[in-house]
C-alpha cells in the first residue's frame, strides 16, 4: 500500500514538472509574441511582389525617396533616348510621369551620377573630380584621387557619401552643404557592415541611414546601432543569383522600403517592395534543400511574382558557414519532420530518399506528374522512381558521355573503354579530364547494387583507372594532382564537372574523352567535333544502361502543413517555372530544354573556341538545327538508368582510389578498404 | 489502555525512527529521480512502444521490428564490437585504476600530482582530443614518426586491431583518473584499525590487501563498474569525430549505428535495436547487483 503510496506521489511529481515544461515553454512563446507586439519591433519582408515600371525602361539611372513618401525614378526611355522622370506615390504601384524637370538633367554630363534631395531637389556628383554640385554649391567629397564614390544621399542641408578607397575599404561620411564640415562615421559594427554595400539613402531627420548591398541595413547615427532589416539570405530570394546586383535603395511611404537590382545578363533594373511587418508573421509554404540551390531560388522568385502575397521560405540545411555538418543537417531536418514541423517542399539532392519513400514520409505525386507528362523527359521522371508510384521529381539532368570515334564509343563496358584508349596510344587523358572520366565511369556503373557491392568489379574498375592513369598522368607531381584534381573533391562535387573534351579533340591533343553533358554549349561543342573530325558520341558504359544524373530532385512531405500548396508549387515548377530559369542541369521540361539549346534554321556558327587569339586551329560551335535538336531529344528519351549519386559511396571509392592511384597502395588493400565502407552502409 | 512489554515499544520507536530517516532521504532523492523519470524513464516507455509499431503508420508490428534489428549484419557487428569493447576496456580501466589508487593511498611519492595529473584528461574537450588523436595516430603522425625514426615499418593506426586498441587505450587514458578518485574514496573509508589489527597478527601487504581490502570495497567496485560501463558507451564521440559515420570495422560502435539509422529516418530498427541493448544492460547490472548482495 506504501509503496503504491511513494509511486502515485512520483508519478505525480513528473507530471507536474513535464506540466510545468509545457507551461513555462507556453508562457514563454506568449511572452516572445507580446514582446513584439507591445515594442512593435518591425522587420522587413519581401512578399513577393516586383514592382510595376514605366514601359519602355531598360536601365534606371536613378532612385530617390522623398520626405513626404514619393518615390522617384529616373531613366531613359529606349524608343525617345531621353531621360525622364517618374514619381510614385504609393510604394511603387503606380507611376506618373513628372514633366517639369526634362531641362535639368539634359545639363547632366556623362561623367556625372544624380539623384534627388529629399525636398525634391536635382543634385549631381562626378565620380572622376569627387566633387557634388548642390544647387550651385560645389562641395569636395573625396579625400583621395583614387577613391571613389559608391553612392549618396542629399537630405536638408547633409549630404551623407558613401565612398571606397583603393584597397575597397568603405567609409560613410556626412558633410554640411554650407559649412562644408565633414563627419566620419565610424564605430566597429558600422565598419563591418559597409563591407560590400552598394547603395544608401538617407531619412529626411538625416538620423537614419539605409545602407544595401549584401544585406538591408539600418544605421542610426546618434545611437551609433546598425540594424539588419533583411539578412543575406533573405536578399537572396531577391537577387537569386550573383549577375543580379541591389544598385538602389530609396525609403516611401510607411517606411516601405523600394530596392533597385541591377541583372547584368539581362542588362535591364527591376524594383522590389520591401515592406514593414510584425516579428510574429509566419511563412506559408516552406522548401528545404540540404545545399544551396540557385535554381530552386530563381522557381521560388517566379512563384512569388505569379502568386503576389503568397510567402515562400527557402531553409538550406547545409551552408559550410556554421559548424553544422552535412550529416548533422540531415539529422536536424529528420527531427523536424519526426515532430510534425518538417518543410512542405524537400529537395532530395543527397538525402536518403529511399529511406524516405519506404518510411512514407514522402507524398505519391504521381497524377501530379502524369498531367505533365507530355511537357517533361517523363522517362527520366518516372525510372529515378520504383514500384510505379512518383515520389521523387528530378527538374534537372546531366548526361555522361564518351566522346570519340565509332569503336571507342561502342565500347559498352569500361574494360573495353579503357583498352581501346590504350591502344589509340593518343597519350589517355588530361588531368582534368582524368577526375571527370574516373568519376563518371563509376558513377555510370552498375557495380554498387541495392544492397551489395560487387567486389570483383570494384576491383576491376581500380584496375582500369590505374591503367588509364598511368597512360594519362604517370609521372605527375602527386603533391599537385591531390592539390588540383583531388579525386575525393571530384566526387564530392559530381556532377558538376567540366570536361574540355570538345576543344582537345578538335586541335587534335585528344582522340576520345569523357564528357557530361549538362548544358546547351557543352552538348553543342561535342554535336560541332563531329563536323571536323570523324568522331561521335553516346552514352557512358551502355552495355549497362543509358545512365543519367538526376539533380534537384523536387518532393513533397506526405505530412506538409501546407500540401494544396506544396502541389501548386510543384506543378508550378515541373510545368510553366522550370520553362523559364537556368537550371544546373538539363531541364527536365521539354520546353525549358528547347530554351537553353543553341538553335537556329540554318544551324549557322555561333560561337568559337582557339587555345589563343594567335592559334588558327579551334573550335568552331555551330547551332543545332531543328532536326538536330529532335535528335538529342531521341537521345535523352532512351535514358533509363540514374547514375550513382550516393554521397557515402562516391566519396568513399573516390577517396580509395586516390589514395591508390596517388599513394601506390595494393589493389587488394584498396578493394577491401572501400568494399568493406559500403558493405557496411548498405547493410545498415 | 492496552501495555507493551518495554523491549516492543522500543523496537517500534526505532523501526518509526529509521522510516522517518528514509522517508528525509527520499525526498532528498526524489528531485533527481523525478528528473530520470521525465527524461529518461518516460521516454524510453516512448522507445519500447515504438520497437513495436512500424515507423511510417505507426501500425503495430509485433516482433518484426526485432527480428529484422537481429538479422541485421550491420547491428551485430556493432553489437559485438559495443561489447567487446567493454569486455577489454572495463576490466582494464577497473584493475589498473585500483592499483593506482592503492599505490596512491599507500604513499607513493608525489601523490597528490599524480591525483590532479591523472584528471586532466577528463578535463580535456572531446575536440582537443580528437586534435592529440589526429596528431599521433594519422599516417603522417607523431607514432610513425617516431616509427619512421627508430627504422621502423609505418602502421595504418585507425584500422583493423591497431584501430581497437587506440580506441581502448583513449578510453582508459581518459577515465583512469576518475576510477581512481572513486576507488581512494572508497579506501578511506575502510578503518586504519582493521589493517593495524591485522599487522600485528603478522599479515603482509599482499594478505591486507585480499583479506581487508577488497572485501571493504566491494560496493565501490559495483559503482565504478557500472560507471565504467556507462563511460564506454562514451567513446562512440572520439571514434566518431576521428572517422566519421564509417570508421573501421572494428570500432563500429552502437552509437554509430543508432546515429546512421537516426540519417536514414530508421525509427523503427532504432527503437527495437535501443531496447535490445537495454534489456542486455540491465541483465548486466543485475547480475552485478545479485553478486554484489550476495558478497554483503
Amino acid at each position: 500500500m506504501r509503496r503504491k503510496k511513494w509511486i502515485s506521489v512520483i508519478m505525480a511529481v513528473s507530471l507536474a514538472v513535464l506540466t510545468g515544461c509545457s507551461a513555462s515553454e507556453g508562457s514563454q512563446q506568449k511572452t516572445e509574441q507580446s514582446d513584439g507586439e507591445q515594442d512593435g519591433k518591425e522587420t522587413y519582408t519581401y512578399s513577393g511582389e516586383r514592382l510595376e515600371i514605366p514601359d519602355g525602361i531598360g536601365y534606371i539611372s536613378s532612385l530617390s525617396g522623398l520626405e513626404n513618401g514619393t518615390i522617384r525614378i529616373c531613366a531613359s526611355d529606349e524608343s525617345a533616348g531621353t531621360l525622364k522622370v517618374w514619381d510614385s506615390t504609393d510604394n511603387g504601384a503606380k507611376w506618373t510621369e513628372n514633366t517639369g524637370i526634362e531641362d535639368e538633367l539634359a545639363q547632366v554630363t556623362a561623367e556625372e551620377l544624380y539623384k534627388f534631395s529629399s525636398e525634391g531637389n536635382l543634385y549631381t556628383w562626378n565620380y572622376e573630380s569627387g566633387k557634388a554640385d548642390i544647387l550651385g554649391k560645389e562641395i569636395p567629397i573625396l579625400e583621395d584621387d583614387t577613391d571613389m564614390c559608391v553612392d549618396t544621399a542629399l537630405s536638408g542641408d547633409t549630404l551623407t557619401v558613401l565612398a571606397m578607397n583603393e584597397s575597397a575599404a568603405y567609409t560613410l561620411s556626412q558633410f554640411d552643404v554650407n559649412s562644408q564640415e565633414k563627419s566620419v562615421l565610424e564605430n566597429d559594427k558600422l565598419d563591418t557592415a559597409l563591407d560590400g554595400t552598394y547603395a544608401l539613402a538617407a531619412d529626411a531627420d538625416v538620423h537614419t541611414v539605409y545602407l544595401a548591398g549584401e544585406e538591408v541595413l539600418r544605421y542610426d547615427t546618434e545611437k551609433g546601432n546598425v540594424e539588419t532589416l533583411l539578412d543575406s539570405t533573405a536578399l537572396k530570394d531577391i537577387t537569386v543569383n550573383s549577375m543580379r546586383i541591389v544598385s538602389g535603395i530609396a525609403v516611401g511611404k510607411d517606411d516601405g522600403i523600394i530596392l533597385q537590382i541591377r541583372d547584368m545578363e539581362a542588362e535591364c533594373d527591376s524594383l522590389y517592395l520591401l515592406s514593414k511587418t510584425m516579428q510574429t508573421e509566419k511563412a506559408g509554404l516552406t522548401v528545404y534543400s540540404l545545399e544551396e540551390n540557385a535554381s530552386l531560388r530563381q522557381l521560388i522568385a517566379l512563384y512569388k511574382d505569379e502568386n503576389p502575397g503568397l510567402s515562400v521560405k527557402y531553409q538550406v540545411g547545409y551552408t559550410g558557414e556554421d559548424g553544422v555538418t552535412v550529416s548533422d543537417a540531415v539529422k536536424n531536418l529528420n527531427t523536424d519532420v519526426l515532430a510534425g514541423e518538417g518543410p512542405d517542399i524537400i529537395v532530395l539532392d543527397g538525402l536518403p530518399v529511399e529511406q524516405y519513400v519506404e518510411k512514407g514520409m514522402l507524398l505519391d505525386v504521381t497524377q501530379l506528374v502524369e498531367q505533365e507528362k507530355d511537357g517533361i523527359f517523363y522517362n527520366v521522371v518516372e525510372t529515378c522512381n520504383s514500384g510505379g508510384e512518383i515520389y521523387a521529381v528530378p527538374t534537372s539532368f546531366s548526361i555522361p558521355v564518351i566522346v570519340g570515334d565509332k569503336e571507342t564509343v561502342g565500347a559498352g563496358n569500361t574494360s573495353d573503354l579503357v583498352e581501346k584508349i590504350t591502344s589509340q596510344g593518343s597519350g589517355g587523358f588530361s588531368d582534368t579530364d582524368f577526375t571527370v572520366a574516373a568519376v563518371s565511369l563509376f558513377s555510370a556503373s552498375d557495380i554498387v547494387g541495392n544492397d551489395k557491392i560487387d567486389k570483383d568489379a570494384l576491383k576491376n574498375y581500380f584496375e582500369d583507372m590505374k591503367e588509364l592513369y598511368d597512360i594519362s598522368l604517370a609521372g605527375a607531381d602527386t603533391d599537385y594532382l591531390y592539390e588540383n584534381y583531388s579525386l575525393s573533391e571530384a566526387g564530392e562535387r559530381y556532377p558538376q564537372l567540366y570536361a574540355e573534351i570538345a576543344l582537345a579533340i578538335c586541335i587534335g591533343n585528344a582522340e576520345s574523352g569523357i564528357s557530361m553533358l549538362d548544358t546547351g554549349d557543352v552538348y553543342a561543342e561535342i554535336a560541332s567535333v563531329s563536323k571536323v573530325k570523324d568522331v561521335t558520341y553516346g552514352n557512358l558504359n551502355a552495355d549497362s544502361g543509358n545512365y543519367f544524373v538526376p539533380s534537384g530532385i523536387l518532393s513533397i512531405n506526405s505530412k506538409a502543413e501546407h500540401q494544396d500548396e506544396a502541389e501548386a508549387f510543384l506543378e508550378f515548377c515541373i510545368g510553366d517555372g522550370l520553362s523559364k530559369v537556368e537550371t544546373a542541369g538539363f531541364s527536365v521540361n521539354r520546353s525549358g530544354y528547347e530554351k537553353s539549346m543553341p538553335v537556329s534554321e540554318d544551324g549557322a556558327i555561333y560561337t568559337s573556341y582557339r587555345i589563343d587569339d594567335e592559334a588558327e586551329d579551334g573550335l568552331d560551335v555551330y547551332n543545332f538545327t531543328p532536326e538536330g535538336l529532335a535528335e538529342t531529344e531521341k537521345f535523352i528519351e532512351k535514358l533509363d538508368t540514374p547514375a550513382i549519386t550516393d554521397r557515402t559511396v562516391l566519396e568513399t571509392v573516390m577517396e580509395q582510389l586516390e589514395s591508390f592511384l596517388y599513394d601506390g597502395g595494393s589493389i587488394e588493400s584498396t578493394v577491401e578498404a572501400a568494399a568493406e565502407k559500403i558493405e557496411l552502409y548498405l547493410k545498415e | 489502555m492496552i501495555v507493551m512489554p518495554g523491549n516492543v515499544q522500543l523496537r517500534r520507536n526505532r523501526k518509526g525512527k529509521q522510516k522517518r530517516r528514509n522517508k528525509k532521504g527520499f525526498l532528498f532523492v526524489l528531485p533527481s529521480l523525478a528528473g530520470i523519470m521525465v527524461f529518461y524513464f518516460l521516454p524510453y516507455i516512448d522507445v519500447i512502444r515504438r520497437s513495436f509499431a512500424q515507423a511510417a503508420s505507426g501500425r503495430f508490428a509485433g516482433l518484426d521490428n526485432y527480428l529484422m534489428v537481429i538479422n541485421n549484419e550491420a547491428f551485430r557487428l556493432a553489437f559485438i564490437n559495443t561489447f567487446k569493447l567493454i569486455a577489454v576496456c572495463v576490466p582494464v580501466l577497473t584493475a589498473l585504476s585500483l592499483t593506482i589508487a592503492v599505490l596512491i593511498r599507500n604513499g607513493i611519492d608525489g601523490k597528490e600530482i599524480w591525483k590532479k595529473g591523472l584528471l586532466v584528461p577528463m578535463a580535456v574537450p572531446v575536440a582537443a582530443v580528437v586534435l592529440i588523436w589526429k596528431a599521433v595516430f594519422e599516417n603522417s603522425g607523431f607514432l610513425n614518426g617516431l616509427l619512421h625514426l627508430a627504422g621502423g615499418l609505418e602502421q595504418d593506426w585507425m584500422s583493423g586491431n591497431h584501430a581497437f586498441a587506440v580506441l581502448v587505450f583513449s578510453y582508459v587514458w581518459k577515465n583512469l583518473g576518475y576510477s581512481i578518485i572513486l576507488w581512494l574514496a572508497g579506501l578511506s573509508a575502510v578503518p586504519k584499525e582493521i589493517y593495524e589489527a591485522a599487522r600485528v597478527d603478522g599479515a603482509g601487504d599482499w594478505i591486507c590487501f585480499w583479506k581487508i581490502t577488497v572485501p571493504n570495497i566491494m560496493s565501490s567496485f559495483f559503482m565504478i563498474l557500472v560507471l565504467s560501463m556507462i563511460n564506454c558507451f562514451k567513446v562512440f564521440r572520439e571514434a566518431y569525430l576521428v572517422a566519421g559515420d564509417y570508421p573501421d570495422q572494428s570500432i563500429y560502435m552502437l552509437q554509430h549505428l543508432f546515429n546512421n539509422w537516426f540519417r536514414d529516418l530508421e525509427v523503427d530498427k532504432m527503437s527495437a535495436g535501443a531496447v535490445i541493448n537495454g534489456v542486455v544492460l540491465f541483465v548486466f547490472i543485475w547480475i552485478f547487483w545479485k553478486l554484489w548482495e550476495r558478497k554483503e
